[in-house]
């Protein structure tokens, strides 16, 4: 009987000649079984990656520090290799312990474990898994390499503050810069002070690197760095002469140069969305077909679109081979693959040779000033522009045609993308940052601090909410709420919906929220879409229509077809469903109700809508003037119903959403609300004293005066003090000539605010 | 907050400016009325989307670059208190204008590596990122460079100095712009029944004609020569309700023009008015003709029209003219004066009493004071 692989290891004193050997040995030093066939193949392709040479260096440095920087681009393998190398130090099977390595994407953190269980020849789940929000992949006390998304080890963060189940951790494609990444660098930064056996490694892809060494440095050292070279190839970079008119048929125009000028090889656009990418492929297909039938040297086209809202199916197809010549002997076909900027970093096309860059990509940016979150085309940065010309090296040399000047590249591109955290709201981050026991958000050590003023909007939220206190502590409704993985305004309805009876309907209408788009509206069947939509919607509001898409969805599982037939998207449907059931656990577990009113009817509808105030009073427009003119509440920004809101009229008052700037102001998924409602649930920030000015004030407190003359009524018996106030009331109103609106009403007490109610008497999380 | 759009805000105003006022001539002052009237027309209908779209972009260009800090301030400024949200900044040691994170050491390390400042960039925000407002599909370098945040701080500053400003002006402007046009339109309203008076006394007493009775709201009681020579436009006659009592005054005041005029044809009429505008343009334009033919005479016109001419003429001096605008150019409220002290002069009458006296003696005996507070 062979001696165990391992035998005689002391952790983190491992070198790369034990390491190889034990790798080629015949039994798996982590389960003690024999090795398969399948294992010694990968192997083989395992050593031939970039970062498979470094594995001595990798051990010279990981042994001696406890943070380090790594740079390796993409094809290089760190992703895969390097969390093995360090369960070859670790031996966390031995210990107990676990290796964690984030990823910034759900897929990847899924695909990525399949391919490293495959490639330590172990079952995906025990040894190796994974953990995403919705779906844990795991098992306690087996599984000691995990990956998972930044947010869930954030999350996990929460209940496990020092993280001391895990020996090493590995934030993987740092130089994404999520927002999960960055709170995980500084909370990491910290623990590492009070836990010297815990290590820590950041993996970046770009050469940014110096940003993370300084970050986990002290002041006179930078932190170690690694740094493997990627397989690429040299790329020739060609700027035009002056700036382009128009991007996408500048993009177009030199699609259809290369594909007359240049030698063989596949073609990669980088547009900005999904309609113009749709645009651009149309266009560069009739153009190539024109040419083609006028010029015999001119191959065959394929175009293929690339966005994250096709169908997967669909986005397979960026992987088929380009088409072959039309007649033996004449000239070879091209790809061209028209794409958002998701085959920057996270998905890598073979055969792409050339890179056509506009240097535009859609952005989401939200402003804490109005809190509106726009989804607007902006210039890339240098290093986003690296990384696109990069992708043309990946098979050999290749070019790279940016489609502006090159004074215009070093005057108007940022040197780096700007970091999530600065592009966000920060409401859920706040929230986890308190229960993490992050008192000081503005000393707290980020690697780049947000604005100010976001984190105040966070905080103005989180405490009209009672999530927090007013001295910023967490109440136990927020530390209730910090246990969901929704945004607070949605933990806030899930938890106060038992109070009107419709837990069950709340909890359908959040999981609907937070899934994709289930709405499919085909380019040629639009009239079609929109009329099994509108067979569904409920008219006092998408939330409710939502709602009854998922009730009806359930009613007909058994029909595969339904979803198709409707123009909605089963695979968001199934998401849905399966998040639905994961927050249903977590209620279970936080012994919140889960209960319905037997009777249906506007009452009911009416329950629903009450319950979404509580989560979203701040979410409000009010109609003002035109049909579509809204103005949200307290900002008075102007906005209108999206184009794909339901709501048959167009109602005084409705919540929404998402306040989205793309080309116009639009506020999304809107339910009809009334203002009583606001007065009632919300009366913190519908305190009539604090409101600005304006005609939503105005129709406050109309709603206001009118109350209080119904609640005079209603006690006559105290009749003379009340009258004469009344008559005060009427006759202020007529001084001010109904221009401006009258002070509140003294003495009429706004009910508390349905937050603090429910605070008090719900079980305590545990 | 609003009232930008409301036809009550400065905006409006703004060209109703009371100083400038006294300075233009009269028909200047009219075309003013003329814009202003049309301005709020154009309020009150219903915009265009082009408008509202417009409105909608400024709206939010300024909210986006106000800063929250600015409103708070404001708000304590305005007599308000702190939000909660603020007051949790402060508590955990935050000072506006400062930005987030560790404090900074004297000396970054990043000092100590070659070449690390082309490469890093600090990151530090004191405000939000900038938003790059849609611009369609222009190419990079083809569109105007979006607002730096350190611009945009500097930007934001003087924004929200101007509009602080601008605020405590408009403030204390409006209050005063509105009172004195509801003073002034008071004062018209008075004007116009002084006149009245005036014009019944005067009728009473043979008075033919009395520049002070002329209002250009009352366009029609006005011999026609004159309205010419005056410029006013007499298709406008606001005071309705005087119409029906109008009549008698003007058979005797108007040397019965008007009567003449409802005898002819409206075609003909026209034509009378056209040619008298042409002689009154010409009187104007041309002093020295003026002065060659020093009146002129209603007559010269009537005779057109009517070969038989009028006893009573009313003779048109460019005394008259000058007289009456000069009247015409003083504010409502010295016009109001000058009419009330006509009348208590001439006919011992006290608007304010609302009672003829029999003599200067009983008038002042009996009459508190020549202003409206003494009759208090």
């Amino acid at each position: 009987m062979a001696t165990h692989p391992m035998h005689g290891w002391v952790p983190r004193q491992v070198t790369a000649d034990k390491v190889t050997t034990a790798m080629d040995g015949d039994i798996n030093p982590f389960t003690k079984k024999p090795l398969s066939a399948t294992y010694k193949k990968i192997l083989e392709a395992r050593k031939k990656l970039p970062v498979y040479g470094y594995m001595e260096e990798f051990y010279r440095i990981f042994n001696e520090t406890q943070i380090t920087v790594m740079v390796g681009e993409t094809g290089s393998g760190k992703t895969t290799q390097i969390p093995q190398f360090v369960a070859y130090s670790d031996l966390p099977h031995l210990k107990g312990k676990m290796i964690a390595c984030t990823q910034p994407r759900r897929v990847a953190a899924m695909s990525v474990a399949k391919r490293v269980a495959d490639e330590m020849d172990v079952e995906l789940g025990k040894e190796v898994g994974y953990s995403i929000r919705f779906e844990d992949m795991t098992e306690p006390g087996t599984t000691f390499l995990k990956y998972m998304t930044d947010g869930m080890l954030l999350r996990e963060a929460m209940n496990d503050p020092s993280l001391a189940r895990y020996s090493t951790i590995i934030l993987d494609e740092a130089h994404e810069r999520t927002l999960a990444t960055d709170i995980l660098m500084g909370l990491l930064k910290d623990i590492c002070k009070n836990r010297p056996d815990l290590k820590v490694i950041v993996m970046s892809a770009t050469l940014d690197a110096q940003k993370f060494q300084r970050y986990f440095g002290t002041e006179k050292k930078l932190a170690p760095l690694l740094k493997v070279p990627g397989r690429t190839h040299p790329v020739e970079v060609f700027y035009t002469q002056e700036p382009e008119p128009d991007y996408v048929e500048a993009a177009i125009r030199t699609v259809l140069y290369i594909h007359q000028a240049e030698d063989p090889g596949d073609i990669l656009v980088f547009l900005t969305g999904e309609e113009e990418i749709e645009d651009a492929c149309r266009k560069i297909k009739i153009e190539a077909d024109e040419l083609a039938s006028q010029d015999p040297h001119v191959g065959p086209l394929m175009c293929v679109p690339l966005y994250s809202s096709l169908p997967p199916q669909q986005q397979q197809r960026i992987f088929d081979p380009p088409p072959k010549p039309r007649r033996p002997d004449g000239p070879p076909g091209r790809k061209v693959v028209v794409s958002t900027n998701i085959a920057e970093t996270s998905l890598t096309i073979d055969g792409i040779v050339y890179v056509v860059d506009p240097g535009f990509s859609k952005q989401k940016v939200y402003n804490p000033r109005i809190r509106v979150e726009s989804l607007l085309v902006s210039p890339i940065s240098k290093a986003s522009a690296a990384q696109r010309a990069g992708r043309a090296g990946r098979t050999r040399p290749g070019k790279c045609f940016r489609l502006y000047t090159e004074k215009d590249y070093i005057k108007e591109l940022e040197e780096q993308t700007y970091p999530e955290i600065l592009r966000s709201n920060l409401a859920n981050t706040v929230l986890e940052l308190v229960k993490l026991g992050i008192h000081d958000l503005v000393r707290f050590d980020y690697c780049d601090p947000p604005a100010p003023e976001t984190i105040m909007r966070a905080l103005e939220l989180l405490n009209y909410l009672a999530a927090l206190d007013d001295d910023g502590n967490l109440t136990a409704l927020g530390s209730m709420m910090a246990e969901f993985p929704l945004d607070p305004q949605m933990s806030k309805l899930l938890i106060t919906s038992p109070e009107f009876e419709c837990s069950n309907e709340i909890l359908t209408i959040v999981s609907m929220l937070s899934v994709p788009n289930v709405f499919l509206r085909p380019p040629n069947q639009r009239k079609e879409a929109d009329a099994a939509k509108a067979l569904l919607s409920i008219p006092e509001g998408d939330h409710l229509t939502l709602m009854n898409i998922y009730n009806s969805y359930k009613q007909n599982e058994h029909d595969k077809n339904w979803a198709w037939n409707n123009y909605l998207s089963a695979r968001a449907l199934m998401q849905a469903d399966n998040v639905r059931n994961q927050i249903q656990r977590i209620m279970e577990r936080l012994d919140i109700d889960l209960t319905s009113r037997t009777v249906t009817g506007p009452r009911f509808y009416d329950n629903i809508r009450k319950t979404l105030v509580c989560g979203f009073f701040m979410q409000v427009a009010h109609k003002e003037g035109e049909r579509n003119a809204y103005k949200t509440v307290k900002d008075n920004q102007a906005v209108s119903l999206h184009p794909s809101c339901g709501l048959d009229t167009n109602p005084e008052w409705v919540l929404f959403n998402e306040f989205v700037l793309t080309s116009k102001s639009f506020i999304r998924t809107v339910t009809a609300i009334k203002p009583e409602w606001l007065l009632e649930l919300a009366g913190n920030y519908y305190d009539l004293k604090q409101f600005p000015a304006g005609e939503t004030k105005s129709a406050l407190q109309r709603v206001l005066n009118k109350q209080l003359g119904r609640q005079i009524q209603g006690n006559g018996e105290s009749g003379a003090p009340d009258a004469r106030k009344k008559k005060k009331q009427k006759t202020d109103h007529q001084a001010q000539g109904g221009y401006s609106t009258p002070p509140a009403v003294q003495g009429y007490a706004t009910p508390p605010a349905g937050t603090a109610r429910y605070s008090q008497h719900r079980p305590q999380a545990s | 907050m609003n009232d930008e759009d409301d036809y009550l805000s400065d905006k409006f105003l703004q060209q109703l400016e009371a100083k400038e006022r006294s300075n233009k001539s009269y028909s200047q002052r009219r075309k003013d009325a003329q814009r202003d009237s049309e301005i709020r027309n154009l309020a009150g209908r219903t915009k265009s989307k082009k408008e509202l779209e417009k409105e909608a972009m400024d709206k939010l260009k300024e909210g986006m670059s106000t800063s929250l800090f600015e409103r708070e301030k404001l708000a304590v400024a305005e007599g308000g208190s702190e939000s909660k949200a603020m007051r949790m900044m402060s508590k955990m040691g935050f000072k506006p204008g400062q930005a987030l994170g560790r404090q900074e050491v004297a000396v970054s390390p990043s000092e100590l590596v070659e070449g690390s400042t082309s490469k890093t960039t600090s990151n530090k925000k004191a405000v939000p990122i900038s938003i790059n407002l849609w611009e369609g599909r222009k190419g990079l370098g083809a569109m105007k460079r979006p607002l730096s945040p350190d611009s945009v701080a500097h930007e934001l500053e003087r924004a929200a100095k101007a509009a602080k400003t601008r605020e405590a002006l408009s403030q204390d402007e409006f209050r005063s712009r509105n009172r004195a046009e509801f003073e002034e339109k008071r004062d018209e309203g008075r004007l116009l029944s002084a006149q009245k008076t005036c014009a019944v006394l005067d009728e009473k007493a043979g008075v033919t004609f009395n520049y002070l009775v002329v209002n250009p709201r009352r366009a029609k009681l006005i011999p026609p020569n004159l309205l010419d020579a005056l410029g006013i436009d007499p298709e406008v006659d606001i005071d309705d309700t005087y119409q029906s009592g109008s009549h008698r005054m003007r058979k005797d005041n108007m040397e019965r023009l008007e009567d003449d005029e409802t005898r002819l044809d409206s075609g003909l009429a026209r034509r009378l008015r056209e040619d008298m505008k042409r002689d009154a343009l010409v009187s104007r334009h041309n002093p020295g003709e003026i002065d060659e033919d020093e009146t002129l005479s209603m007559g010269a016109v009537t005779r057109r029209s009517k070969s038989e001419p009028e006893p009573n003429e009313l003779q048109i001096t460019s005394e008259l003219v000058e007289q009456t605008q000069e009247f015409l150019q003083q504010p409502a409220k010295v016009r109001l004066e000058r009419v009330l002290g006509y009348m208590r002069e001439k006919y011992f009458f006290c608007f304010w009493c609302g009672t003829e006296y029999k003599s200067q003696e009983d008038m002042n005996t009996s009459c508190p004071g020549e202003t409206e507070e003494m009759h208090d």
